[in-house]
């Protein structure tokens, strides 16, 4: 009997050391809930979507997009995961990058919601309406459904301090674009036709995800954003809420009672803040 | 009438069977510390969280045997296969189960502690600093 009372004391002990190890280095729940084996995945996307670096050392993050479809992978191939949230505080990205975690998103069989935070914008709000659903804030800024191209142009400055540029080039349109002089009227029209080529698609996107009608879309998409409460009367987002609503979406969608959350995302080891800080310190 | 006399003997214990209680042990060890450190959180390679968990395990590993043996000369696995850890040198104290089991917290240290027991020597290196072994009552 004291042999049994030994082994249930150490088991007991070494169980509630692990749980509260779990709690102070990876902030789980210290509950009996955790060892739920039903899970959510909460997907952040947090700052600019790109393909490129998924952080800075002390500058904004971005939001690498080949990341993310390797995280909304990796739980969609994890039977125990029962919904994907896509926690969104992005102005949005490039067009390439949004559109790639958006199908991701799409080809998903699981219940997903995408959830505003501050602020789903853009590419940002293109990836929300792939999802199932939509949950944002009522003061959330999300919307502002258009496409933007912008570089700087130096030409004025140039000529002040005296510097010509001289162009050898082999097709007409090979320099368009360059910041060392200004683009002639045809140059303008060219760039403005794939501008609004791609909002057509971005249009056609958010149309079909959403089940609206383009033309109502198109009459939307002007590029203003939106806050929450009018985003919600004209079928840009579904429910008024924060993450915790949409876990409580997801359980009611996958006909679960409990279930813990598990967050992927990027975690800086130390190396890669030595690396960062290296690099940025080149001669 | 002939009387008979019986006794206890204690019997060196085959690889097998120890190797047999270690994996009984390894289970209740996944379940009961790693499942909750591991699973419920997974973390990256290579992070300090992830060093930190590893740390933690082994620790949390090597509390459950030389606790328990310290306490009831005896872990789960052994219990299953009814073998018993004791002193060659007096009562068995909590430095000799912590120095016995040091090198449980790598399965590579492990590997190479054991390789006394492929040859049939009874005890581990680290049995042997320990002045401790596994042994088997056997009623004769």
């Amino acid at each position: 009997m004291r042999k049994v009372l030994v082994i249930i004391l150490v088991l007991v002990f070494l169980w509630l050391v692990s749980l509260a190890a779990v709690k102070l280095i990876g902030g789980e729940k210290f509950s009996i809930r955790s060892l739920s084996l039903n899970k959510i995945a909460i997907v952040p996307i947090e700052g600019t979507i790109t393909f490129g670096d998924d952080t800075g050392l002390i500058s904004t993050r971005n939001a690498n997009a080949r990341t993310i479809v390797s995280f909304i992978e990796k739980a969609e191939s994890d039977s125990n995961i029962k919904g994907i949230i896509l926690e969104i505080n992005s102005p949005g990205g490039t067009v390439v990058a949004s559109e790639e975690i958006a199908k991701a998103v799409k080809k998903t069989k699981k219940p997903t919601i995408a959830v505003i935070k501050e602020i789903g914008t853009s590419g940002a709000y293109w990836v929300a309406s792939a999802a199932d659903s939509i949950v944002a804030d009522p003061m959330s800024i999300t919307g502002s459904i258009g496409v933007t191209s912008s570089y700087l142009e130096f030409s004025g400055l140039m000529e002040k301090y005296g510097v010509g540029y001289e162009e050898i080039k082999t097709g007409e349109f090979k320099d368009t674009g360059s910041p060392y002089r200004k683009l002639n009227s045809k140059e303008k029209s060219v760039l403005q036709n794939k501008i609004n080529l791609v909002h057509d698609f971005f249009v056609d996107e958010i149309a079909k995800n959403r089940n609206l009608k383009k033309e109502d879309v198109e009459k939307l998409a002007n590029g203003m954003f939106y806050l929450g409460l009018e985003a919600k009367e004209n079928g840009l987002v579904d429910v008024f809420g924060n993450t915790e609503t949409a876990v409580e979406l997801i359980k009611e969608t996958a006909k679960i009672k409990e279930a813990s959350l598990v967050r992927y995302e990027v975690k800086r080891t130390l190396l890669d803040i030595v690396e960062r800080f290296s690099a940025s310190k080149n001669f | 009438m002939k009387k008979l006399k019986r006794k206890i003997v204690f019997k060196y214990v085959p690889f097998s069977r120890r190797i047999f209680a270690y994996i009984i042990d390894s289970i209740v060890i996944s379940f009961v510390v790693i499942y909750p450190l591991v699973n419920l959180n997974p973390p990256e390679s290579f992070t300090v969280e992830a060093m930190l968990i590893g740390f933690l395990v082994a620790v949390l590993t090597l509390v459950y045997w030389s606790v328990l043996e310290f306490m009831i000369h005896q872990t789960i696995g052994k219990m299953f296969l009814g073998l018993y850890v004791r002193s060659t040198s007096g009562k068995l104290k909590l430095s000799q189960t912590i120095i016995r089991n040091l090198t449980k917290i790598s399965t590579l240290t492990l590997a190479l502690d054991c390789l006394p027991l492929l040859k049939k020597k009874h005890q581990r290196y680290f049995e042997r600093l320990s002045a401790t072994e596994v042994v088997e009552p056997k009623i004769e």
